[in-house]
């Protein structure tokens, strides 16, 4: 199977395990998106800015010594979008209405982050 | 920052045609010229500072007292341009201007307008003082077009180059995803309604 197909099922995996997700995305480190399930919106503006928190996040983290960076999040007060380093190579973001399942959103997403990760490393 | 300013000078003047570029022919004709030239080192230093002086946006670029180091600054300019050579120091020189203009709040217009300026000056004083055969002029014009639009080029790209290195060394975000994000955000952008 190749990698976009695995990402697919990454990403659907995802979705079918937190339904409040309006949209998940995996995009590279320069912001292009390489798999996506959105109920709406545009892939290729989320994943630029998906990969901008990516970005500035890493950097943050570097400048007060927070080591590796993992995860962030942008609070609307309609919804959330997360942030996760999917590797060295790709961001994974996924978008989620307000009062969703943080927890379970945290437990699911961290977890599709590893497998990009790790599919992505592998190419 | 990643790149050196030597990369980045090098990347320039490659974008530049080689028929737009200053040449070693032009090279050849400013040396010649030189010592008639030398004198207009006054005229040029004097000149230049008035009209930045004279403009409230680009007097507030200088702190007061500076006036006589700026001018010592172009008349160095001037006396290295002269002497030559053209090479790869020199340009990196006219390229390190757009970093140094970042820093000082030189806009690009200023610096452009500021070269349509010293050509104008340059075309005068070479009619008038220099009084050079028509031939000639008509050679020596060219050769310092050529000159400006190099250093216009270096300066100008090199100042848009660094405000983003900056920018991305500042943010963590890749000078790629810089130019993606332009992209995107520009994808829907209509002129037409600007016109």
């Amino acid at each position: 199977m190749a990698a976009a197909d695995d990402l697919n099922t990454i990403l659907g995996r995802l979705r079918a395990s937190v339904p409040e997700l309006s949209a998940a995305l995996v995009a590279t480190t320069d912001g292009l998106p390489i798999a996506h399930s959105m109920n709406a919106g545009d892939a290729n503006r989320l994943a630029a800015m998906a990969a901008t928190a990516l970005g500035l996040g890493r950097r943050i983290c570097e400048t007060y010594g927070g080591g590796e960076f993992r995860e962030t999040s942008v609070s609307g007060d309609q919804g959330q979008m997360y942030i996760y380093s999917a590797g060295s190579k790709a961001v994974l973001g996924v978008v989620a209405r307000s009062g969703a399942n943080v927890g379970l959103i945290h437990l699911e997403a961290r977890d599709a982050a590893s497998q990009v990760s790790q599919i992505l490393e592998r190419r | 920052m990643s790149a050196s300013l030597a990369e980045i000078t090098e990347s320039i003047l490659a974008q530049l045609p080689p028929a737009t570029r200053f040449s070693t022919e032009d090279e050849a004709l400013l040396l010649r010229l030189a010592p008639a030239l030398a004198p207009l080192e006054d005229l040029l230093a004097k000149g230049f500072y008035d009209i930045l002086f004279a403009h409230s946006e680009t007097a507030a670029v200088f702190s007061s007292g500076e006036r006589a180091e700026r001018e010592m600054a172009l008349r160095r300019w001037w006396r290295r341009t002269l002497e030559g050579p053209f090479d790869a120091r020199y340009w990196q020189w006219q390229a390190a201007v757009g970093l140094i203009h970042i820093r000082r709040g030189v806009s690009n217009p200023m610096m452009l307008a500021m070269w349509g300026w010293i050509l104008n000056a340059l075309q005068g004083a070479l009619i008038e003082s220099v009084k050079l055969p028509p031939q000639e002029m008509v050679r020596s014009m060219e050769a310092l077009h050529r000159l400006a639009a190099t250093v216009q080029a270096l300066t100008a790209e090199s100042y848009l180059q660094h405000y983003l290195l900056a920018l991305s060394h500042a943010s963590g975000v890749s000078i790629d995803l810089v130019h993606r994000l332009v992209a995107v955000e520009l994808a829907g952008f209509d002129p037409s309604g600007h016109g």
